[in-house]
């Protein structure tokens, strides 16, 4: 079953406590197939090597089970992961590289595929597709914006904390996003073919 | 002052910002009124603005074999960590957390919906506590007479068997209480406090029914273990063979239990003093129980399921601290342990006893883990450092 895995915040507030009072190991678990992927995605954004971020990400899970019993304790158990991550995964680029300056423009972000079967009524796959390429052509910190909000359904004052922007240039970089679709609809939809 | 053509991209450019606001759940009210004021301006917008909405809410695909992969890595390293978790088949991932809506005037509003077994979050109501012993015994028969009731001491373990033929078995420091005479008439009924161990025969048309505090059990055919003490935390069903079915007292809510499944309940006790007899018939508050659901234990040597190890007479305990132990131990030997020390406490143990007094019991535990000293007078054992 598809999105079987996706949970809500109630939803992870109660595993958090599931894990704090029980040591449950299912709710674990949940956590770890509901995190996972998108952390390990942000991860490799910023480290680019797809071993590290399951490494990173897999440290980060683990540190989780370690502090199991004050579990309860962390308020936003999401951006708790995601920040540590962000940072394990700086700290793993200045290892790497000697000189220590990191800037959003050097993410490289990578989209995670869509659900073939999802329904959809005015789009059919091959102008999903012609978005997803027309996405991929925007700058990088644009496209990780875009994927932080949509995909991984950050609220912008999340991501505005975790990577260290405002909220205007949230705004902006999706708006430069949302236009870019817009206008690969335009481009589409009067073309005679269609 | 902005020429005709930079206003039109500024206006422009307030949607696409004003839609991603939308998309992203993060748009005020009046954002979103602009927003239709914009569109409206707009010819065909509204199509341009429904696809992409469409677009930004595709879901992306899991891909739950990788995720199954990767977690198994996970445990791995989990495990070089001295962390020794198991996995649980995805399939059987789904959520087993139960809410119990109680209908006082003012939660009325609050009763989310249910969904069909599905992770509902959990209302932080504080119930009053009637579920005690005197309660669940007023069951079926009003014909006290009828009332067949076995009792177990601490420290004994009994065997029963009910007029159908289904065996029980009782572990130290319970009850076990039934209509002997209408017993299978149309339902077998049984309310149990403690420990029982139950071999139900198969009857499909007469549901065999047991009441332990919070929860109601019908079986569908089948061996299984329930443990509902009064005053411990939790109660807990392991199921061995068959099936049942585990109700929650005043909820609807099922959850169908499969073998090698575990279910624990936490049962919270919330004592509202003096009006309680007010209390209890007008604000009807009760427990929350909470649910948990995971794999009974086998011990190390794979052959033997810790929950209904003592059916067999053994007394088994798996990596579970001394304070635990002592508990078990409590209820086996019919004693009364007290551990003095703090570290103690928590001192991780495993072992089995089977045919082993109690003295013989601590000595073989002292042999293993040498760090207390122990003192038995009558039944009272100090546990000390």
């Amino acid at each position: 079953m598809k999105g079987k895995t996706i949970l809500t915040d109630t939803e992870i507030k109660e595993l958090q406590q599931h894990i704090a009072d029980y040591e449950d190991q299912v709710s674990y678990q949940k956590i770890f197939f509901h995190f996972f992927l998108p952390l390990k995605s942000f991860s490799y954004s910023i480290i680019k090597s797809k071993e590290l971020a399951e490494e990173i990400v897999s440290d980060a899970l683990i540190e989780i089970w370690a502090k199991r019993k004050q579990l309860a304790e962390i308020a936003d158990l999401k951006m708790y992961l995601y920040v540590s991550v962000r940072n394990a995964s700086l700290r793993k680029l200045h290892q790497n590289k000697k000189a220590f300056t990191f800037s959003l423009d050097e993410v490289n972000v990578e989209f995670a595929s869509a659900d073939e079967n999802a329904e959809t009524i005015l789009l059919n796959q091959e102008l999903s597709q012609k978005i997803d390429a027309a996405i991929q052509q925007l700058p990088q910190r644009c496209k990780l914006i875009f994927k932080l909000a949509k995909e991984d359904k950050l609220k912008y004052k999340e991501i505005a904390l975790l990577l260290n922007i405002s909220i205007k240039t949230i705004d902006h970089q999706l708006s430069i996003a949302v236009k870019k679709i817009a206008s690969t609809l335009h481009i589409s939809l009067k073309k005679p073919s269609c | 002052m902005l020429s005709p053509y930079q206003y039109l991209h500024m206006v422009k450019d307030r949607i696409w910002t004003l839609v991603s606001r939308k998309l992203s759940g993060e748009a005020t009210a009046s954002e979103l009124t602009e927003l239709n004021d914009l569109i409206m301006t707009e010819s065909n917008a509204d199509l341009y603005l429904q696809a992409i909405a469409e677009y930004w809410n595709i879901p992306t695909e899991t891909d739950e074999e990788f995720l199954a992969a990767t977690y198994h890595l996970h445990l791995n390293r989990l495990k070089q960590k001295g962390y020794d978790l198991e996995m649980t088949d995805k399939d059987e991932l789904h959520p087993i957390y139960f809410d119990v809506p109680y209908e006082t005037p003012k939660n009325r509003m609050r009763r989310p919906a249910l969904a069909g077994g599905l992770l509902i979050s959990l209302l932080a109501i504080l119930f009053f506590n009637f579920y005690n012993t005197s309660d669940s015994a007023a069951v079926a028969s009003s014909d006290k007479t009828a009332q067949s009731e076995v009792t177990t001491k601490s420290g004994s373990r009994t065997k029963i068997q009910l007029p159908d033929g289904s065996a029980v078995w009782l572990n130290g420091g319970s009850k076990l209480v039934y209509d002997n005479s209408h017993f299978g008439e149309t339902v077998r009924e049984v309310t149990l406090t403690g420990e029982g161990y139950f071999d139900v025969v198969k009857s499909k048309d007469k549901p065999f029914i047991i009441h332990a505090n919070a929860i109601t059990i019908k079986v569908l055919g089948t061996a299984f273990n329930v443990k509902a003490y009064p005053g411990e935390k939790t109660t807990e069903t392991s199921l061995v063979r068959g099936s049942i079915e585990v109700t929650l007292k005043n909820s609807k809510d099922k959850i169908t239990m499969k073998p090698n499944d575990k279910l624990i309940i936490r049962n919270e006790e919330i004592s509202l003093v003096a009006e309680s007899n007010y209390a209890k018939k007008n604000t009807r508050i009760g427990k929350v129980p909470f649910t948990s659901m995971s794999h009974l234990t086998l011990a190390r040597d794979e052959s033997t399921i810790i929950e209904t190890a003592w059916v067999d007479n053994k007394l088994v305990f798996d990596n579970e601290t001394f304070e635990e132990v002592a508990l078990k131990m409590e209820k086996w030997y019919g004693v009364s342990i007290h551990i003095t020390d703090n570290q103690l406490k928590s001192q991780p143990l495993t072992g089995t006893f089977e045919k082993e007094t109690v003295s013989e019991a601590l000595r073989a535990l002292k042999f293993s883990t040498p760090i207390f000293k122990y003192e038995i007078i009558n039944q009272q054992i100090k546990i000390f450092k």
